[in-house]
């Protein structure tokens, strides 16, 4: 029996072999440096000229590649079905495609005997996995728009020759300040530009729009999550919980922002990259992920280990770290994504994208004392505080829904998701919607279009993001569950405040830019 | 023993078959397509499965929850997985599935000694 390590070489050291040795060390050094080179993403409107013409030929390159073939895995169709499209037959001869270039393809039977089984990808959402795919999917764009011209000499559709798109990264938008553009950036609103995307709301915002959206852009109510709120709270939770699903951060920024802001193209899952701007919009979700990370540390984020699924193209590296996995390809697991710089990217943040202070948030939430206020104790819940007091503009026309239950307040609260208001849609189409709930005593009427009331009885508001309206009881990826708004905090202060046993009531209110759902169940859980 | 083997389940799972073939779902493994007329994806996926049938009618805790909108208690006999045209999945097929699961997933009766 042989004992001992098999590759450990038991020869004397010879000066040629040393000098290999070191000549291999300074090769390798370099090497590693080459394919270290950390990029700074940046704001869109800080881009220099040469930098965001870099940026459109890059992309204009990916629409051209696909223009002549949808199914190029380098080309941005494929790149836009790796968020949206998890199933489609691929043509083995693309010319004799009979799908309309963009769609994503969900018919059951093969259409011939050509065609193969393929998933391009989906996106991960209303789980722990949100936050860490986006940046996977995101770390495979960017090496392809650094890939599509590194020396400036391709000419695009447009006419364009170059410039080099080799240092090329995703710049973000910092949608919680005001868009240098009538609604968007500059960038994204050029006539000539590839950033530009007709399915997609244009104009400045309505006052209307001013006033609702407001909450979901609120830079404190971000900050707050990034400083106190742990993983589940700030990401979501893992897919095998059955009670969770969204962190705060996605239902209640995220998905209007996708649903009322851009609209159209972006309302969707299912069609959401299209949109260019989408990269624009998640870059900085993933500046917001990394503001979390660099607070709180890797170690609390759940399931690591977890591979996050898309079909990449093989040109493009993946990242150190990377294994396959079984089954269909994949972007390799959760916990290589954490350090950006082994990704090949930082932030580069200037006084206008820091985030508000920690100070900053907690004047936000003090009432009159000082003190944060305890909810129904002042005129102001720290939702309307921090955050704004509802969704609904009552002047818009009538809510799509609004439904109201009976609580009793128990004589104690659990941790967190031991009171939660439970929205299940029923059969039909996955439809995104938004979503008020109020918690207020049975001697108070309620009434949406008043200020006071949503003021002061605000619990929680965020939104829904579904599928679309081809897709039923969740369609793409894994089954929906319910839209669940974890009013525990405030129910404990209630608690505390001296209202056991008192009768109150949940109301809630569904609204949104039509279609929106026509019926959905509301029901209060007390675990 | 709940006495409930792979062909229950499967009977049970048919209907969603066609549906969840274009579905991925990531896992500690890898990513799988979920071929629920397979049984060694069932039971690869067994928790996402378990979680998306159950969430719908139940607290944390497992029991049917509370009550809806008019203050009535949930009717428990419908679930809406799988979609139309087939009709919701039963209850009772819900509680088949845990248990099978809690069972150990077993594929076959065990042998006559």
């Amino acid at each position: 029996m042989q004992i001992g390590h098999p590759l450990r070489c038991e020869r004397p050291i010879t000066t040629r072999a040393l000098v290999s040795t070191i000549l291999f060390v300074v090769i390798l050094l370099n090497f590693v440096g080459a394919e270290a080179a950390v990029l700074k993403r940046k704001n869109i409107d800080d881009l220099t000229v040469p930098e965001l013409e870099a940026y459109e030929h890059a992309i204009q390159i990916l629409m051209d590649r696909s223009a002549k073939d949808p199914y190029d895995k380098t080309g941005y169709t494929w790149q836009a079905w790796v968020h949206n499209c998890p199933f489609i037959w691929r043509p083995r001869n693309p010319t004799s495609s009979r799908f309309n270039g963009q769609n994503c393809d969900r018919i059951w039977r093969r259409p011939g005997p050509g065609y193969d089984e393929s998933h391009p990808g989906v996106c991960e959402h209303g789980k722990d996995l949100f936050l860490p795919w986006h940046r996977a999917q995101f770390y495979y764009f960017e090496k392809l728009l650094q890939s599509t011209d590194p020396d400036g000499t391709e000419t695009d559709s447009r006419g364009k020759t170059g410039p080099s798109t080799k240092e090329v990264t995703v710049p973000y938008w910092n949608w919680t300040t005001a868009p240098s553009g009538d609604r968007y950036p500059k960038a994204l609103e050029r006539a000539d530009s590839p950033l530009n995307h007709d399915r997609r709301i244009k104009g400045p915002l309505t006052l209307f729009e001013q006033i609702m959206l407001a909450q979901v852009t609120n830079p404190l109510a971000i900050a707050e999550k990034i400083y106190n709120a742990d993983w589940q709270r700030f990401g979501g939770y893992r897919q095998e919980d059955s009670v969770g699903g969204y962190g705060d951060f996605e239902d209640i920024h995220h998905n209007p922002m996708h649903a009322e802001y851009f609209g159209l193209d972006m309302r969707s899952p299912s069609t959401a990259a299209l949109d260019p701007g989408f990269f624009q919009f998640h870059a900085y979700i993933d500046l917001l992920y990394e503001f979390w990370l660099q607070e709180h540390g890797p170690n609390a984020v759940t399931s690591k280990t977890h591979f996050l699924r898309a079909d990449q193209p093989d040109s493009v590296a993946p990242p150190p770290g990377h294994v396959r996995g079984a089954g269909l390809p994949s972007m390799g697991q959760v916990e290589i994504y954490f350090d950006t710089a082994k990704l090949g990217y930082e932030y580069e943040v200037q006084p206008k994208d820091r985030l508000p202070t920690r100070n900053d948030v907690l004047r936000a939430l003090a009432g009159p004392a000082g003190t944060p206020v305890r909810f129904g104790e002042t005129g102001r819940s720290a939702f309307a505080r921090l955050t704004g007091n509802g969704l609904f503009n009552p002047a818009s026309g009538p809510a799509t829904m609004i439904d109201t239950v009976d609580v009793e307040i128990p004589n104690s609260v659990g941790g967190r998701n031991s009171i939660v208001v439970k929205l299940s849609r029923g059969h039909g189409p996955d439809l995104s919607y938004l979503a008020d709930v109020y918690l207020y005593p049975t001697s108070t009427t309620f009434d949406p279009a008043s200020k006071d009331i949503r003021d002061r009885y605000v619990v929680r508001s965020g939104g829904y993001w579904g599928r679309g309206g081809a897709m039923s009881h969740g369609g793409a990826g894994t089954p929906s569950k319910p839209y669940v708004a974890d009013i525990s905090s405030s129910v404990g202060d209630l608690i505390a405040t001296g209202h056991v046993g008192e009768e109150w009531q949940v109301t809630v209110v569904i609204s949104g830019h039509p279609p929106t759902p026509g019926f959905v169940t509301v029901s209060v859980e007390i675990n | 023993m709940a006495g409930i083997y792979w062909n229950d389940i499967k009977t049970i799972l048919q209907p969603g078959v066609t549906c969840m073939r274009q579905v991925t779902i990531g896992t500690e493994e890898g990513v799988f397509v979920a071929r629920l007329d397979d049984y060694e994806t069932v039971k690869r996926l067994h928790k996402v499965i378990r979680a998306a049938l159950n969430a719908w009618r139940r607290n944390a805790a497992g029991d049917a929850w509370l009550r809806d909108s008019n203050g009535r208690g949930i009717p428990t006999k419908a679930h809406p997985m799988p979609p139309p045209p087939r009709g919701p999945m039963a209850i009772e097929d819900v509680d088949a599935f845990i248990a099978w699961v809690d069972d150990g997933m077993p594929e076959e009766p065990p042998p006559i000694a």
